[in-house]
Parts: C-alpha cells; structure tokens; sequence
C-alpha cells in the first residue's frame, strides 16, 4: 500500500521542470516516505497522501512559472545584447509574416469567402455560349429565357436582369441613379432578404404593372437619411412616381457594386418575342443536389433541342458557370501571382532566420558550454535557447501582423473600383497566426536544432579550447545553402517583377488610337418622360456641345453613346446590300456628333467625316473603322457601299471609313464597329466629350456641369473626370498587381542581402584565425577575398541557376497577366542576374572589407 | 522590508537551534505550531529551494552525526545573513506582538491590563 502510495506520488513529481526534479525529487520522496511511516493510522497515512500531491499540483506549475519568467528574463537580455542579430531577425520576420497576413486576408475575402446568400453553391450565372459571333459568354433574350424555364428539370428557378440609368428628383439636386431591372423572383433566386419591406413578387414583372423600386442601402442612406418609414413612399425617377417597397441590406450589391435600386423587369410585347435580341444576363439557382456538371449536361441537350427548333439558335449553347468564379474571374490570377509572390517572401524569410539562428547557435557555443560546465542540465539550456527563439517570434510575429493590418489598409485605400470584393477586407487573424507558426515551426527546424547540437558538441570544444572551425563546417554548409535558396526564390520575384513592370510599360505605350491628352468627359442620361427620343434629346445634345464650345478654354464638345467598350458592347448582326448573307460577326454601333472624330483626333483614312447636313431626313449614312472595311472590303472599296441591321432597318451608305480605335482595351483586340451621326439615331444617352486648351480638368468639368444645368436644371452629370482618369480605371488593378508584386521583389532582394551579409560575417568571423594564418604566410588581399567571398558568390551563382530554372517552371502562372512580354523574356532575366549580381556584391563588400583589416599578429596571440 | 512568508519563517526558526535534514524540519514546524501548520513535501521544498537561492540558508557539505543518520540526507544550515533575517522577522513580531498589547488587544501574559 504505501509503495503504491510512494510511486504514485514519484509519479506525480513528474509535473515538475526537470531542473527542479534533478534537484529535490529523491529528497521529497524520502520526506514523503518517513511522513508516510509516521503516520497515526490509515486515516492519517490517506492525508498525509491528499496533502503531499495537493502540494505538487500547487507548487509544481509555480516552478515552471518561475522557470519561464527566469528564462524570458535571461532572453530579452541576451537579445537586447546582440542588437544586430536581434533588429535583422525582427525585420525579416515582420515582413515575411505581415506581407503573407495582407495578402491571404485579401485572397479569402475575395476568392473563399462565401457570397453573403442562402447557398451560394448553388447559384450559377448562365451564359449563351455564342461562339460563331466570337462571344462565350453572351447575354440572352427573353423567349430563350422563356424555354429555359419551362423545360429544365435541375434547375429550381432562372432570374434575369438588365440595367438602366434613370434620373432621380424630388429633392433639391437631380441625381443620375443606375438601376437593375429584374425579374420578380430575382430576390428569392439570390436567396436574398431586404432588410425593411419585402422584395419583388412574380407578379411584379408583367408589362404595365406598377412602378415599384427596391433601394440599395447606399442610396437609402444617402438621399433618404436611412428613414424607416421610406417603405410604402414614392418616389420620382425619369419624371415617374416608383412606390419604395423595400430596402436591401448593405451586404446585398449584386449585380453591381454601384447599383443603387431595384426595379421589376418588366418587358413589353416586343421585347418578350424577340429571340434574337440578347440584352439579358441570367442568374440561376440549381435544385438542392444537383451538381453544376449535371444542371450543364441537361443545359446542352436543351440547347440541341432549341438550335433544331430555331434557326437563330443553331450554333447557340449555354455555359453554366459559378457564380462566386464569376465575380472572381477578373482577379483570380493576379491574386494567384500575389499569393505566389508572398509566400516566396515567406520561404526567403524562414531561410534567412534559419541561416541567423544556425550561426548564432555556433557563435555561442562557449557560453552554452560554460553554462553546462557550470551545472546548467541539458534541458534547461535547450528550454532557455528555446524561450529565446519564442521570444523573437512573438516579437517578429506581433510586429509582423501590425504590418499585415496596416498594409490591408493600404491595398483598400488603392482598391480600384474593379476589385469590388476588395473594400471589405479585414485583416484575417487565422492567416496571421498560420504565418506565425510556419515561421516559427522553421526556425525551430533550422535554429534550435543546431542549437541542442551544440549543447552536445559545445563541452568538448571548450576543453579542447581552440579548434572552433571544425565544428562548423556543417553549419557553414547549411547557410550556403539556404543563401542560395534564397537566391533563387528572390530571383523568381525579381523577374516576375520584371516582367509585370515591363507589361505595364508596353501598355502605356500603346496607341490608342485617340488622343487622351486634355480631354474631359461625363455622362448624360436624359429620361424618356421629358426628351422623347427624338428632336427633342438632339436639341438638348446640340445646344449642350455649342454652349460648351463658347466656354474660354474649350477647344472642342462633342459626344459618342459609348466612349469605351465593354466586353460585351452594344453590337448586333448586319447585312451588306448584294451579299446573300447575314453577317454574324457583331458590328457595334454608335451615335455620334459629327465632331466626334476630330474632338478625340481620330484620323480620318477615306471619305469625309460627318457633318450637320447628315440630319434625321437625309439618306442614312455611316462610318466604319479600318478593321471593318478591311475585313469587308478588303480591295479598299468600302466608300458608297449600303449595310443595315436587320431586315426591318434602313439602309446606310458608309461615307467614310477612320483609323482603328483601342476603345474596347488597350490589352483587347479591335472590334468590327461602325458610327451613325446624332441626327439620325437621336439617342437619350450620350457620353460627352471636350478637349480643353489648357491642362486645367477641373474647369472643363465645372464648365459641363455649368452647361448642362443651363438648359436643363434637373439634368444630372454622371462620371465626370478626366479620359486619362477613365482610361486609368481600366488598368487600375494591373497597377495595383505591378506595384506589389515590385514592392515585394524589392523586399526579397532585401532579405537576400542581408543573407549574404550575414553568411560572409559569419564565415569571415569563423576564419578569423585561418585568415590571419594565411596573411602571416604572404597570401594576397585577392587570394583572401576569393577565399572568403568563394562561398557567397558561388552560392549566389548557384541561386540564380536555380531561380532561372524555377522562373521558367512557374511561367504558366504569371502568364496571363503579361501583355506584349514573353514569360521568359530575355532583357528582363539578364536585367535580373544583374541586379542580384550587383546586390551579392554590395551585401559582400563590408564583411570582405573586414577580412582584409585582419591583423595577422593579433589573430594568432588571440589563440 | 515585508514580511517572510509564514512557512519560511518557520523554517528559518526550526534551523535556529540546529541543522536539520527536510523531514526534521517538517517535524519540528509540525510540533512547534501544534499540528496547525503541516507542510506537504512540495511547499517545504518550494521553501527550501527559494531559501537556497536568496542565501539565507544552504546545504551542508559534511553530515553532522553520521551515526544516526541516512547518509544520502541532505542537511540545511542557516547562514548568516539567514539568521539576520529570521532574528529581524522576529523582532518585527516582538514589536508587533508589543503594540497589541499596548492597545488592549491582548492581555499581557500575567493576565492583568498594563
């Protein structure tokens, strides 16, 4: 029994650090014991037991306290001793963990975050898949719409949209609102609440009934003060009373960031039958259990049935895509880049603390030594070492996130408005620890362990006494090669780096086109009620551009009803007079002022630009741009020929043909486009533009706004700015990617030299007695410093190597988002073996410069 | 200077007269104290380990009756900083025990108020 008694309570001593167990364990246990012995009776003998354990549950947690705050004493000493080791390792860790923090956060909240709806994995966008007119993901129009919904069995529901601009008054400044139009089961489809009211009903989208509108929460907020009792109050767009029925939550932004309401889509007779009008963008919600595969192979034997039934549907597919790919297709690869490029920052980083940790573990093997001499065990050096390192980490890892959240701050701030997804973005704290740890759990590999083998190794040198190189030939061979590992994933950035500057350089060069410069544009939307498509909407256009060419300053107004092309631009099919065929390559069409070409300075190649006799009674004219003319007459004969859209529109002569524009993108090939004048089409939409004398912006644009209300002070302006800023929307998240991935090429290149300092100062410290050895038997300065720097640059050599090899492996990746460079571009590789040659040789200078000062006397009395 | 905590002190008071092994102190609080104060083996080491580590007592090299005596016990001796100290905490209560008296709060020992 009291054996029992006696190894239970041995066992429990165990809860002890070992330090304290080595000492006082046999004397506790022999206290137990005779307490044990001593004992009055069981009753006494089981106390004496409760007693003895409590004891060790209080106390032994106390000792490891005691032990911990000892030891994190003893590490900030040591590492507020070692200044430089200690400032390197923090700044290389902060940024290793803080880019990686920055970039994952934004990553999940744009790619793996979940869209804010009721099962979003079920939610797919459909597209028609429309290859003979070269677009696969096209819109659709209503009776497809109409097929879909009857026939197919693994899909729950489709909704539909379209979008509108209208002008919204009743207070005391006119404002332009864009709208989705959508059908009445868009909100359940989405699996959407509004957060006051209710959402549409099926009923709400047949021709003719009640105007009802949904707001956004920004417009609730902004033009209503967020005033509950909004719902069931109308409102006035176009001149229309529109009953406010809901108002959707913040989160809810869907089709569009910038939508600011909600309207019942509601089609007249014509548009429901049209089947060749594709104005449509289709949202669907597969039955629970149906997979995506399974909803498209239904999709596809619908579609054959369609193209066998309609002749306008015989090359027409669908292609079902996810919705949450889709809204993050755009960004996906350069996300993918970015997150490639931090984590290669990651790895530089581990290697580069690794490589400190190890040199440091042999630089202090006399002290870890001494301090086992002095009767420290084993494991309470190991546990001091690694306290030490935990130290650092917490540090470097707390530094590390500050950096992360400020730098998540940093890329909302230059967000462009194309990365949407990216504005809610917080810091992700899960990331943030994940960074911590797989830095951490590195250093260990590569710091601590060294660490313990030199309390291993560390007795037998220090009585040996000298001899310290011979024990650190395998730690010198480590931190060669993590130098040049490091290398080599530092060359990776700096090329991708490259390539991305170079990308965005080509894309500044290109031309246009058109003549950006001085330019400054808005959007006019007239409503429907007031300026019936007609005279009326060119009346209000023409006295618009002469009011504006009247202002000091103003060299030229004009207008054009799309300034640039989106993906799928305002397009349809044609035909040319005398040709059989329909032509189905899609020919965008745009109203024009006849000074349109000259404003932009666009050239003018045959024929004539229009003029004002091209009015809404005179023969129908056009212009064609170069790739159309010479697609279609490629003999140079367009001039005189006659094309229409459609059998039931008229004729137009082409009267000129103009230079290629790079409307649609300036990394997007030329469209077939074609231009009326403003007469003849008499359009309600109209993007304006003027071109100033002078550089001065704001002027023209407080001028426009100044004209517009002049004839009509109900009339907003939208998008206002200049082309350049326009233009600069276009390539912002480009931008955004070249600045970053730059930014953390040069932080690579950061950490790269500080590893060749710090290996170099190494070395050169450890041969600080061979090197004074040599100098005492009449070697060169050179002979030295090929010695000595022989292992940074043949490090360095190999790294580049390797980083060339791995450039190349990974070019796939950066592919995409190059324009007019190739992956493995030559000038951009060289320029990178340059620039690290160039650092190699700088982070080498000081410590060389070191070696050369060896006094050779000096070295060898110190031994 | 604050006040020893109350196991230390006891400790530092059953080394007074002599040098003792952990179970002899253990013995001597346990009896002093009346059985009030039974130190576990963990606190009594606690004790002994922080004792060490101050200076105020410390381990004797040589045992002082091998006869009787465990030769692997280890014994405790006051130093002389230690007995300083213990004899100051001594004092302190001297003083203390002093003023509660002063203050009617106790009798003194002869039962009658001053």
């Amino acid at each position: 029994m009291k054996r029992l008694a006696t190894s239970i309570f041995v066992a429990a001593l165990h809860l002890y650090p070992a330090s304290f167990r080595d000492e006082y364990a046999g004397e506790m246990r022999r206290v137990f014991a005779d307490s044990l012995r001593n004992a009055l009776g069981p009753l006494d003998a089981v106390l004496v037991c409760l007693h003895a354990i409590g004891g060790v549950l209080v106390e032994a947690p106390r000792e490891h306290g005691d032990l911990v705050l000892n030891d994190l004493r003893y590490a900030f000493r040591t590492l507020r001793k070692a200044r430089w080791f200690t400032a390197t390792a923090l700044i290389t860790l902060a940024l290793g963990i803080g880019t990686n923090t920055a970039i994952f956060s934004v990553v999940e909240a744009v790619l793996l975050r979940q869209l804010p709806y009721d099962h979003p994995d079920r939610l797919v966008m459909v597209w028609v898949r429309n290859p003979e007119q070269g677009f696969d993901h096209d819109l659709t129009s209503y009776p497809r719409l109409a097929d879909w919904r009857t026939d197919s069995t693994t899909i729950e529901a489709f909704a539909a949209y379209s979008t509108a601009t209208h002008v919204l008054t009743g207070s005391e400044y006119p404002e332009q609102v864009r709208s989705a139009r959508v059908t009445g089961n868009f909100f359940q489809v989405m699996g959407a609440r509004p957060l006051a009211g209710t959402a549409f009903s099926s009923g709400d989208d047949a021709f003719g009934a009640p105007r009802k509108a949904i707001l956004s929460h920004g417009l609730w907020a902004r033009r209503f003060g967020a005033d509950p009792r909004i719902v069931g109050r109308a409102i006035t767009l176009d001149g229309h009373p529109y009953t406010v029925v809901g108002v959707m939550p913040s989160s809810f932004v869907y089709p569009a960031r910038d939508i600011d309401l909600w309207e019942p889509l509601a089609p007249d007779a014509d548009l429901r039958a049209a089947r060749s009008t594709f104005w449509l963008w289709t949202v669907a919600r597969l039955k629970s259990g149906v997979t995506l595969a399974q909803a498209q192979g239904e999709m596809d034997a619908l579609s054959r049935r369609l193209a066998a039934q309609y002749v306008g549907d015989r090359s027409l597919g669908v292609s079902l895509v996810d919705l949450q790919d889709e809204l993050t297709a755009t960004v996906r690869p350069a996300l993918f880049v970015l997150e490639g490029a931090v984590l290669l920052v990651l790895l530089i980083a581990c290697a580069n603390v690794a490589g400190m940790l190890i040199a440091r573990a042999s630089e202090r093997e006399r002290e870890i030594a001494l301090r086992e001499a002095l009767g420290a065990g084993r494991g309470r050096v190991i546990r001091q070492l690694l306290t030490e390192v935990m130290v650092l980490f917490g540090i470097g890892g707390a530094i590390g996130l500050a950096l992360g959240a400020g730098l998540v701050r940093a890329v909302v701030r230059l967000a462009p408005p194309a990365l949407p997804q990216l504005r809610d973005v917080h810091v992700n704290w899960t990331v943030a620890v994940y960074a911590v740890v797989v830095t951490a759990l590195t250093a260990l590999l590569f710091g601590a362990v060294p660490a313990i083998q030199a309390t291993r190794r560390g007795r037998a040198d220090l009585i040996r006494g000298g001899s310290r190189i011979s024990g650190h030939r395998g730690a010198a061979w480590i931190r060669t090669g993590l130098l040049a590992v490091q290398v080599a994933l530092a060359f990776v950035l700096l090329t991708g780096a490259g390539l991305l500057l170079r990308s965005f350089a080509h894309m500044q060069a290109v031309d246009l086109g058109f003549d950006p410069d001085q330019m400054v544009v808005g959007h006019v939307s007239l409503p429907p009620a007031k300026y019936d498509a007609g005279a009326k909407s060119v009346t209000f256009f023409e006295s618009l551009t002469d009011r504006l060419r009247a202002v000091p300053g103003i060299q030229s107004a004009a207008g054009a009803t799309s300034l640039l092309l989106s993906r799928l631009p305002v397009s349809g099919d044609f035909q040319i007079e005398g040709r059989a065929e329909a032509i189905r390559t899609p020919l965008t069409y745009d109203a024009v002022t006849p000074g349109f070409f000259r404003a932009m300075r666009i050239p003018l190649l045959r024929g004539r630009y229009f003029t004002d006799a091209d009015g809404a009674h005179a023969e129908r004219v056009t212009i064609v741009n170069d790739t159309t003319a010479k697609k279609y007459w490629p003999a140079g004969n367009a001039i005189g020929r006659r094309i229409r859209f459609g059998a039931t529109s008229p004729w137009m002569r082409i009267v000129g043909v103009v230079a290629d524009t790079k409307r649609g993108g300036i990394d997007a090939p030329v469209f077939t486009e074609s231009y009326e004048p403003l007469r003849q089409v008499a359009p309600l939409n109209l993007w304006i533009v003027v071109r100033t004398t002078t550089n001065a912006p704001a002027n023209a644009v407080q001028a426009l706004e100044d004209a517009v209300r002049a004839i009509d002070p109900q009339q907003p302006v939208s998008r206002m700015g200049s082309l350049h800023a326009l233009l600069d929307e276009t390539i912002a998240s480009r931008r955004l990617n070249t600045v970053l991935v730059a930014i953390f090429a040069a932080i690579a290149l950061m950490l790269a030299a500080v590893g060749v300092y710090g290996l170099l100062s190494y070395v050169i410290a450890q041969q600080h007695h061979d090197i004074g050895i040599r100098l005492a038997l009449g070697a060169s300065r050179q002979d030295i410093i090929a010695a000595t720097g022989a292992r940074a640059m043949a490090a360095a050599g190999v790294g580049a190597a390797g980083g060339i090899m791995l450039s190349v492996a990974v070019r796939r990746v950066i592919h995409t988002l190059l324009f007019g460079v190739s992956p493995v571009d030559r000038a951009t590789y060289a320029a990178a073996v340059l620039m690290l040659a160039g650092v190699v040789m700088a982070a080498a200078f000081v410590p060389l410069k070191r070696a050369l000062r060896v006094d050779p006397v000096e070295s060898l009395r110190a031994d | 200077m604050r006040s020893l905590p109350r196991a230390t002190f006891h400790i530092l008071v059953s080394l007074a007269d002599r040098d003792r092994h952990g179970y002899s102190i253990l013995l001597d609080v346990a009896e002093r104290t009346n059985g009030a104060l039974r130190l576990s083996p963990s606190s009594l080491y606690a004790s002994i380990k922080r004792l060490l580590e101050d200076g105020l007592i410390e381990e004797l090299a040589e045992r002082p009756d091998p006869r009787q005596d465990d030769e692997r016990r280890r014994y405790y001796r006051l130093t002389r900083f230690g007995r300083r100290v213990a004899e100051e905490e001594a004092r302190r209560l001297a003083r203390l025990l002093a003023d509660a008296r002063a203050t009617g709060l106790l009798r003194t020992p002869s039962g009658r108020r001053p």
